[in-house]
């Protein structure tokens, strides 16, 4: 299968406003996918649909060719963080991983040695510390997050916004993890981003969406972030004027 | 200023998430208030009566009267603890701004002042200050005498605010006041001393102008005391909580017995680690008492129905209080839910063993009752057969319903949040119908029979547990989008 996520039609809308309208979208197995977009972009209501949370007016999504609304087999492959939301607060980090682990069957030494690569990342502030997740500060909770989405060895990666609120040190780390990943298995990812360096930086193909469209589908060379720049920057600005100063 | 702080107050009390409920929910709170302050204001109008009903030989009723203010103000107090709320207005938000931290706590305190459980005994005292006091010590003294019991009222409001606070952040303050109290009623109840003498003769004065002095002292140190401790409490690094370390209880055989019985042990800790499933275990230990009422009563000797009535709300206690907002219980995460590989009727058998086993539980103490004759083992029997083979069932159906987000962190007394339609159609079914079924019997002479019917009832539902499960699972995955948009609407 060479399209492993395939979207058609897609349209959602609310209160009359059109959100979201994608007419046609596929993403290849083991691409690393970067969606830009400003806040209002249609971004978490694309992800959502991706992950039937929400039902679209029309169109579908389809995961390795099965429609995501008919059937729950992709829950098995895909690991995905949005939100907070999707952690289980009065539980300790450690036992939302066994618990995850639990869901995909992993035994208790391959659970340890999984979270073993994960101990840099964690400096020492999540794993047996007696804290619930509900007292994490919103970076740390973040990171509990992301690696439940890896933790099973997912075959699709979605994440939401993964380097905000991180501090630096554990951005640059995120992103050589993700960048690693991707240039050793084959997982296909789906990474949302205000980050612009940081997406250009491992994603090979990016989409900027704008009111619910896109409006740009760029594979990345060195160009790209300079174009992703250019964009944004004219939204706010007259086009001349940016160019002048560009 | 002050005006700028009670616009500020109005708002963020209209705007509370709790207070934008249905129309069903706000005429139900309402009709609790009138009937509460019906209840208060009649009770306060016939008093002088009633006190000289019983005590035809007493020459006072105000005397008498005083004889109960303490038993009044202990009551008064520990109920105040537990349901009277702090939340006034979030320092945190003005310490910024240029308003000075003194007048911020005063309004805080002084603003504390009007609220529901001081509104309510206005409407018990003055009546009786008019009715009892005025015909018996004169308009002067009974002026004075109002203005000592409003002041005691006062007296008992910064009391309970400053205990509340105070074990907010030291659990022992807790503990300790609730051994006083305790120990005051067991002493009083064993004869160890007599609380209503004391009262009598501590309040005996009060009606006489200097005694007004005596509340007001208290009231004034009692408020200087709340506002230093409020003053102190002003840096925002005191009010989290002290890193405290997380009680990690471990079901470790639960955990070993795969995905269900890790669910299990997952909503185990959701009930022990978040306040307002915490508050339900509490009601639940208390309502196993709620039979006595009934039970030893010699004028329900004979009857059946009330029994049968109560035996559904004893041996159920939990897992109806619990279960009518299951799944609305994890709404903060229900995103997490769909999207994780959790197989969803495992989801739902691991709801049910939580339930079922809950009713083991409250069965097993129920039959406590036997006590009170074999009559009583019958029914709960019957009772329990029904619940955990039918209701259990009943309510996990109306589950897939729930759509109201629900902050576990707040309390549960006076918490409709999370409350819908579903919480009043299932009433008839879990309550309504047990009752039905008996009676059907018992036209016919034959209660026992009808005892019979309802455990079988129960039984045959749930050998039905198959179709049971796959048409709760078909209804969830139906109502999820609607659901989840529920709960992230908050």
């Amino acid at each position: 299968m060479d399209h492993i996520i395939s979207i058609s039609n897609l349209k959602k809308v609310y209160n009359g406003e059109t959100v979201l309208d994608i007419q046609q979208l596929s993403l290849e197995a083991g691409q690393s996918f970067g969606l830009v977009g400003n806040n209002g972009a249609g971004k978490t209501t694309l992800y959502r649909c991706l992950l039937d949370l929400i039902l679209p007016d029309s169109g579908q999504v389809s995961i390795k060719g099965i429609e995501v609304a008919k059937s729950e087999a992709w829950k098995n492959f895909t690991g995905s963080f949005i939100d907070e939301g999707f952690l289980i607060d009065y539980l300790t980090p450690d036992e939302y991983f066994a618990f995850i682990a639990k869901l995909h069957g992993l035994g208790s030494n391959e659970l340890k040695e999984l979270l073993s690569i994960y101990e840099d990342f964690f400096k020492g502030e999540i794993l047996g510390r007696k804290k619930y997740i509900r007292d994490l500060s919103k970076g740390n909770q973040k990171k509990v997050g992301i690696v439940g989405a890896l933790l099973a060895g997912p075959e699709i990666l979605v994440l939401d916004e993964p380097f905000a609120n991180l501090d630096p040190s554990t951005q640059y780390q995120l992103r050589d993890q993700l960048k690693r990943l991707d240039e050793e298995t084959g997982m296909t990812m789906l990474i949302s981003s205000h980050d612009l360096g940081h997406v250009t930086e491992f994603c090979q193909r990016i989409v900027i969406l704008d009111h619910g469209f896109i409006v740009k589908d760029i594979q990345t060379t060195s160009e790209t972030l300079k174009e992703l720049e250019d964009f944004f920057v004219n939204k706010v600005r007259p086009q001349s004027e940016a160019g002048t100063e560009a | 200023m002050y005006g700028t702080l009670w616009a500020h107050q109005w708002k963020k009390s209209l705007r509370a998430k709790a207070f934008s409920q249905g129309w069903g929910v706000k005429i139900l709170v309402g009709f609790l208030i009138l009937y509460f302050g019906g209840m208060f204001l009649l009770a306060g109008l016939f008093l002088p009566e009633l006190l000289q009903k019983a005590y035809p030989e007493a020459s006072s009723v105000t005397a008498i009267y005083g004889q109960f203010i303490l038993y009044y103000m202990l009551a008064d107090l520990a109920m105040r603890f537990f349901l009277q709320d702090l939340n006034m207005l979030t320092l945190q938000h003005y310490l910024l701004t240029p308003v000075r931290k003194s007048k911020l706590i005063h309004f805080l305190l002084g603003g504390s002042v009007f609220n529901f459980f001081n509104a309510l005994p206005l409407l018990f005292i003055i009546p009786f200050a008019f009715r009892g006091v005025l015909p018996e010590l004169g308009l002067p003294a009974m002026l004075y005498w109002l203005l000592g019991m409003l002041l005691l009222v006062l007296f008992d409001h910064f009391v309970a605010i400053y205990l509340k606070r105070v074990a907010a952040v030291k659990q022992m303050a807790f503990i300790a006041f609730a051994l006083f109290v305790g120990l005051l009623f067991t002493g009083n109840a064993l004869q160890w001393f007599d609380l209503q003498s004391w009262s009598g003769s501590l309040f005996g004065p009060l009606g006489q102008a200097w005694f007004t002095g005596v509340p007001l002292i208290a009231v004034g140190l009692l408020y200087g005391l709340n506002y230093r401790f409020l003053f102190h409490q002003g840096y925002i690094d005191q009010w989290k909580k002290h890193d405290k370390e997380a009680t990690t209880q471990s079901f470790s055989y639960l955990e070993s017995k795969g995905a269900v019985g890790t669910m299990i042990a997952n909503e185990l800790k959701l009930i022990l680690r978040n306040k307002r499933t915490k508050s339900i275990l509490f009601i639940t230990a208390l309502f196993s008492f709620y039979g006595l009422i009934f039970y030893g009563e010699p004028q329900y000797a004979d009857s059946f129905g009330i029994f049968i009535f109560v035996g559904i709300f004893m041996t159920g206690i939990f897992m109806i209080n619990y279960g009518q907002f299951m799944v609305g219980w994890e709404s903060a995460y229900f995103d997490g839910i769909l999207t994780r590989a959790y197989p969803m009727e495992s989801f739902f058998r691991a709801k049910f063993w939580l339930l079922l086993v809950s009713c083991v539980i409250t069965y097993l103490i129920s039959l406590g009752y036997v006590y009170f004759g074999l009559k009583a083992l019958w029914i709960n029997t019957a009772c329990f057969l029904y619940n955990i083979g039918f209701n259990s069932f009943v309510l996990l159906y109306a589950s897939t319903y729930q759509r109201k987000r629900i902050d576990l962190s707040k309390g549960s007394a006076f918490n409709y949040q999370g409350t819908s339609a579903v919480q009043f159609i299932i009433v008839l079914p879990l309550m309504l119908l047990p009752i039905l079924i008996w009676l059907s019997f018992n036209a016919f002479g034959k209660p026992y029979w009808g005892l019979v019917a309802l455990g079988a009832v129960g039984l045959i539902s749930l050998a039905f547990h198959k179709q049971w499960f796959a048409a709760i699972v078909q209804n969830f995955k139906e109502k999820k989008y609607r659901n989840a948009a529920g709960f992230r609407e908050g």
